[in-house]
């Protein structure tokens, strides 16, 4: 007589496999997605030697509408912290779908970055989660309640995707944040958040860049943001402003491009940007007279940048990473930034 | 026959299966590791390593085109010998860089889910193929290599990496390339297993064919080790030392995560199968070698997975301890008898052969001579 198939060995085995992993995984405590906290935003401080941390999540049990929730806690080790927060919000706190991560000055300079190694190492971070430095409370600016229903730190995580282009500030993700920390001189630089208050109406505000190394910082205000964004090669869009007699002119930026090469004492900075001048011309004035404008204000923009960081020892535009890049060494010494001499050569053409 | 059967593989699924062993176990925590002992000019150490490997799976197709060693008509001491350390090369193999993938499975594509568990998935399954034999490996390899190309063209479309060449300077040729490469020996050096296939000529498919199929693939193994080395280097700089699971950081979907979220899935996918492929590879070829001391026994299979389960789950049991052993003295145990297998089979291969030659001559010879001469014969009986 002919055995029925599923008798067959072959489906045995993978019948014994089925059942076998089937049993096991229901043996496993494994969390249910709808038992997780997804974590949209969240935020890191030290605060005396501990850290504070912020996490803001989305509630959907209400019908047809928004609400977001945020929950704090305090320790002194992450983990302790995250199953604290789980404790609280009900469910196992999950990272992965984390937009932005808001960071304060102290975590930022007094770490050693002992907590971005934690989310690194424990992947538990996506890569491309964004990492903005917060100029006052980085919880504030989370749980800011704005106008429009959103929660601050989701409102920022959303913010930061298009902010190259309009705001000319440099979007950072924690792969970048590792990147650049591992660079010679440890130099990074974030966008930094500031929250408004008006009335009933909250801001949050990101025009302005954070550059550390780790103890030293330095805050670029929006035109040496714009600076460090065009030499680091990371503005190819948005636009430009100039005065011209008490009326201001708007050119948008086509496209852009930098050069850095470094000597032992002196960088030479060569940007070429092709700008067209529909956003908006004054009157009175040629295409010659406002590309001069614009110039000006590019060098003074790159120049401010640079100015900010030596002032605090901030390698920003990774002079030392291009020089040990050619195979040399000047940049081992301890005077290296603070004898180096900028040179900015800007090429502007109108399109 | 039947066994020589069940072992027979086309010569471009040689190819394929040659592709999976140089580099599946390379891309996901060796760059991380070559990183922090070589910086940005590791690259070299996997490039030279890489053409090491190529150079003797030419000698291993060699072999494997006039049979598996087992088959072989070689002496049967040499053989079990032969088995023996390969056997105990590919415990050590299948142990530690199993591990590797146990790990991967455990803590970054689940969170935190018992080793235990997915060892034992994973060995189930591979033992399965494994003991199914070479054919059936090879056959796996072929149809599971559609979702490799599938994750690879959706990479090139969605990633979006920005690269910086500036992390590759300067070349520097130093001692600790030299250092890397000894320390990470374990990850190299994985050709045994092909030594126990038959490589059989493809039916219809002339020798332009093979050559352009050898060419791709040493260009794709290359691309797929060095290449995603140099992406590597050029995304995290030095910081890559803290960057594990390399393939999967460097093929991120950007695009994608940008408009709906991460999805990297095609990704994780195209190299689990390849882990399978891979880990059912070395389990075959501990089975082959475990079979011919103890028979064709489906439990013979079954106790080689214990083996391999045991160790990985009690002797092993997180990456830590694995990175220990990966990189303790057996690293120059396992290398040894890699390369020592391969070339004591092609030397013994070959000596058979002459002797083999030199036999089948010297009766015809004799007989000729008797034919040309009847009388000489006759005068010598007399």
């Amino acid at each position: 007589m002919k055995k029925p198939k599923i008798v067959d060995k072959k489906w045995l085995v993978i019948a014994i496999i089925i059942v076998v992993l089937v049993v096991f995984s229901l043996m496993e405590e494994q969390k249910n997605v709808s038992a997780r906290s997804m974590v949209l935003a969240m935020s890191v401080d030290l605060k005396d030697d501990e850290y504070e941390v912020g996490i803001q999540l989305l509630r959907t049990d209400i019908k047809d509408k928004q609400e977001f929730i945020t929950y704090s806690t305090t320790g002194a080790n992450l983990t302790e912290i995250f199953e604290k927060l789980s404790h609280d919000t009900g469910g196992t706190v999950s990272l992965c779908h984390t937009l932005v991560v808001i960071l304060g000055k102290d975590l930022l300079t007094k770490d050693n970055d002992k907590a971005m190694r934690f989310f690194i190492e424990n992947e538990e971070l996506c890569n491309n989660t964004m990492i903005v430095a917060s100029k006052d409370s980085p919880l504030e600016a989370l749980s800011a309640k704005l106008s429009n229903g959103q929660g601050g730190g989701y409102y920022i995580g959303n913010m930061l995707r298009g902010i190259v282009t309009d705001l000319g500030v440099i979007p950072i993700t924690i792969k970048d944040y590792i990147k650049n920390r591992y660079h010679i001189g440890n130099c990074v630089y974030l966008p930094c958040v500031s929250v408004e208050k008006s009335g009933d109406t909250t801001y949050v505000n990101v025009k302005e860049s954070l550059v550390t190394n780790g103890y030293k910082y330095a805050i670029l205000s929006e035109n040496a943001t714009k600076g460090l964004s065009l030499t680091l090669n990371k503005l190819k869009g948005g636009e430009l402003s100039y005065d011209f007699d008490n009326t201001m002119g708007r050119v948008d930026i086509v496209k852009s491009s930098a050069d850095i090469k470094v000597q032992s004492d002196e960088a030479n900075v060569k940007i070429k940007a092709q700008l067209n001048d529909r956003a908006y011309v004054p009157e009175k004035i040629d295409e010659k007279r406002s590309v001069e404008e614009l110039q000006k204000n590019v060098k003074s923009y790159v120049e401010e940048c640079f100015k900010a960081c030596q002032e605090q020892g901030l390698d920003v535009f990774y002079l030392g990473q291009r020089a040990y890049a050619q195979g040399k060494d000047f940049y081992e010494k301890s005077d290296f930034l603070d004898n180096m001499q900028l040179k900015v050569v800007v090429d502007i053409t109108m399109k | 026959m039947e066994t020589i059967q069940k072992h027979k593989i086309y010569e471009e699924q040689f190819l394929l299966l040659a592709f999976i062993s140089i580099v599946t176990f390379k891309i996901v925590m060796l760059p991380q590791y070559l990183v922090a002992s070589a910086s940005n000019n590791s690259y070299m150490v996997m490039a030279f390593m890489i053409a090491i490997e190529i150079m003797m799976l030419t000698v291993v197709y060699g072999i494997a085109k006039n049979g598996s060693i087992l088959e072989q008509d070689i002496p049967k001491w040499l053989k079990a010998v032969l088995a023996i350390v390969v056997f105990v090369s590919s415990v050590i193999k299948c142990t530690v860089r199993g591990s590797e993938g146990v790990a991967y499975i455990a803590t970054s594509l689940y969170a935190n889910v018992s080793w235990a568990f997915v060892t034992l998935a994973l060995v189930l399954a591979c033992i399965y193929i494994a003991q199914k034999g070479g054919k059936v490996l090879a056959r796996s390899a072929q149809i599971f290599f559609w979702i490799v190309a599938f994750a690879t063209a959706f990479f090139l479309i969605f990633s979006n990496i920005k690269l910086d060449p500036l992390y590759l300077m300067p070349f520097k040729i130093s001692g600790d390339l030299a250092i890397a490469g000894d320390k990470y020996l374990m990850w190299f050096g994985d050709f045994t297993p092909l030594l126990f296939v038959t490589v059989t000529p493809s039916k219809n498919r002339g020798k332009k064919r093979l050559a352009i199929w050898t060419a791709l693939t040493i260009l794709c193994a290359f691309l797929f080790t060095v290449g995603l080395m140099l992406i590597f280097i050029c995304t995290f700089g030095n910081a890559g030392e803290l960057i594990g699971n390399a393939f999967l950081n460097v093929a991120s979907l950007n695009k994608i995560f940008f408009m709906i979220g991460s999805a990297d899935l095609p990704t994780v996918l195209s190299w689990l199968i390849m882990y399978v492929v891979k880990f059912s590879l070395l389990l075959f070829a501990m089975i082959q070698c475990a079979k011919f001391f103890f028979g064709d026994k489906a439990l013979v299979s079954l106790i080689c997975g214990v083996i391999v389960y045991c160790i990985i789950v009690f002797g092993i049991g997180n990456l830590k301890a694995n990175y220990v052993l990966a990189t303790s003295w057996l690293r120059y145990l396992a290398f040894f008898m890699e390369f020592a297998v391969t070339a004591t089979a092609y030397i013994a291969m070959r000596v058979c052969q002459s002797k083999k030659q030199k036999q089948q001559n010297t009766p015809s010879e004799s007989a000729e001579n008797t034919s040309v001469n009847p009388a000489d014969g006759l005068q010598g009986e007399i």
